[in-house]
């Protein structure tokens, strides 16, 4: 009985591991920049229509970047020339990486590091401290105040 | 006579819904507001609110009143979010994987909340009302000084400039009304979240199984007589204790659908008012302290905004200020929850006097039969 019960609740910790890891995986979201520039093993392509994962087409000439927003790990991107020629590429996402740049000459010259990972190098300035707003409501403190001068409205 | 006192006995025991349902109707016509949009309203906020207000019904079975203790719940809720936002999680993905976080958060916080109001029994609302406050200190703690000094979190865009602590607001931009928006059935002028509606249905499936369950059965019983059910075997404790943590760990989950639909997150703030809202939904649908329905969910979270959607505009234009109508939603929503309380308690005690009443009746007109 009591052998039962702890397979029953390995069993649960197993489900409960293995939903939370599939809602990880499959819910992680990715920014991938979609690069039309020269590369060492390709030059940018002048008028290229990009879809990535089926979404809306991207219209890159050389030298331009666009991005989007990927959800989960797997990249189909479709790239067609302005001759019609289209071809349609496959590709794994690293699950830790936030922001991934994709590079359309290198992914039709069959480069390996046609997607690698991109770090910002022009980080934008950082926001200025705010003062997190905590209040248990029992201070007799006056609500913050919003910038029209009147209360906050209530929650919904 | 009988038809006359039978009416009386209608109007208190509906009181509320009465009353609000007199306030809201004549707010409509001076608030403006076409019908389309007050039903749209409606049906957005009957999906938002209701998962919420439905955490309440366990424990009002096991007798142990209106679960204020449920924003402990909301507070796990939160905190799943947090990682789900710092993960870059998104999608209905981000939103399981804030509840499966959540949900073991929540059961350690039933579980406390549902001892502590065992060493409180009689006094479970006021008790709750505070350990909420209470715990509300420890989230504020976690949140404030942990989060990105002990425990790690590597998105800056959640993050205070210092390096630790959680940003006031969060941008919930990746899982926003990402459940409303899985299933949208388009009908005439409406937008129907349907997705949002066969969770709150599944949940609803959910409580009229557990009522009937043996689990259930024994919670009414505990609900009735918490002394008559422990001589009957019941373990009263362990059966109050299950019913908050359900309450909890739903609270959870519906702070999470609660948070999708508005699309950000008030980190330190947005659980303060959880179980006030959902109590005064609960009551104005016709709960009383002891007994709910799942009608009295729906009517009431219809009711309660209707009247939110309503008096900010009725306010502004009968007053001239819209602020009016805001610190009326404030006074409805407290007075509601005080004339319910108020109302329970004068009914019990007539009750009681009119139980007193026929015992001696039947004593005074049985003891010349005795002698």
């Amino acid at each position: 009985m009591r052998r039962r019960r702890l397979l029953i609740r390995v069993a649960l910790l197993a489900v409960y591991v293995g939903l939370a890891t599939l809602a990880f995986v499959t819910g992680k979201a990715h920014t991938v920049l979609i690069d039309n520039k020269d590369t060492e093993q390709a030059e940018g392509i002048d008028g290229v229509l990009v879809e990535v994962n089926g979404g809306e087409q991207l219209e890159l000439y050389r030298g331009d970047r666009d991005k989007v927003a990927v959800q989960g790990q797997g990249l189909r991107v479709r790239v067609e020339l302005l001759d019609g020629t289209a071809t349609e590429k496959r590709l794994r996402l690293p699950v830790g990486q936030d922001m991934l740049l994709l590079s359309i000459p290198g992914l039709l010259a069959g480069s390996e590091t046609a997607l690698e990972p991109f770090v910002p190098v022009n980080v934008a300035p950082p926001p200025e401290e705010e003062e997190p707003v905590t209040s248990d409501g029992l201070s007799g403190e006056p609500l913050p105040e919003t910038l029209e001068g009147e209360p906050p409205p209530l929650a919904p | 006579m009988s038809g006359k006192r039978s009416l009386g006995r209608f109007f208190t025991e509906y009181a509320v819904v009465i009353i609000f349902l007199v306030i809201t109707l004549a707010s409509i016509k001076p608030s403006g507001l076409s019908l389309v949009y007050i039903v749209q309203e409606m049906l957005i906020r009957l999906g938002r609110n209701s998962f919420l207000v439905l955490a309440l019904l366990l424990p009002i079975y096991a007798g142990m009143g209106l679960n204020f203790g449920m924003t402990l719940g909301a507070m796990a809720g939160q905190i799943g979010l947090i990682f789900a936002i710092n993960w870059n999680i998104s999608g209905v993905q981000g939103l399981a994987f804030a509840a499966l976080l959540g949900m073991p958060i929540s059961l350690l916080m039933g579980w406390v909340c549902g001892a502590v109001l065992n060493r409180a029994k009689g006094r479970e609302m006021v008790t709750g009302y505070i350990l909420a406050y209470f715990i509300n200190g420890i989230y504020q703690f976690i949140v404030l000084y942990l989060m990105g000094s002990v425990i790690p979190i590597t998105s800056p865009a959640i993050l205070l400039s210092r390096g630790y602590g959680i940003r006031n607001t969060l941008n919930l931009e990746g899982v926003r009304q990402s459940l409303d928006k899985l299933l949208l059935l388009r009908l005439g002028p409406f937008a129907l979240p349907m997705a949002t509606y066969m969770v709150i249905a599944l949940l609803c499936l959910f409580i009229i199984w557990f009522r009937r369950s043996k689990l259930g059965q024994d919670m009414r019983a505990v609900g009735h007589d918490m002394a008559v059910a422990g001589m009957s075997g019941i373990a009263v404790d362990q059966t109050r204790i299950v019913a908050i943590i359900i309450s909890t760990v739903l609270a959870c989950f519906g702070q999470i659908i609660f948070l999708q639909n508005m699309g950000n997150l008030a980190t330190y703030n947005a659980h303060d008012q959880t179980s006030f809202f959902a109590v005064a939904a609960i009551l104005v649908g016709g709960a009383s302290v002891k007994k709910a329905t799942i009608p009295n969910v729906i009517i009431g979270v219809m009711l309660l905004h209707s009247l939110f959607v309503v008096s900010p505009l009725a306010g502004q234009k009968l007053f001239g200020s819209a602020m009016i109508g805001e610190y009326f939603r404030s006074f409805i929503g407290y007075g509601v929850i005080a004339l319910s309380l108020v109302l329970y308690a004068w009914r019990s005690r007539r009750e009681t006097e009119r139980a007193r009443e026929s015992l001696r009746g039947a004593a005074a007109g049985g003891a010349p039969r005795g002698e």
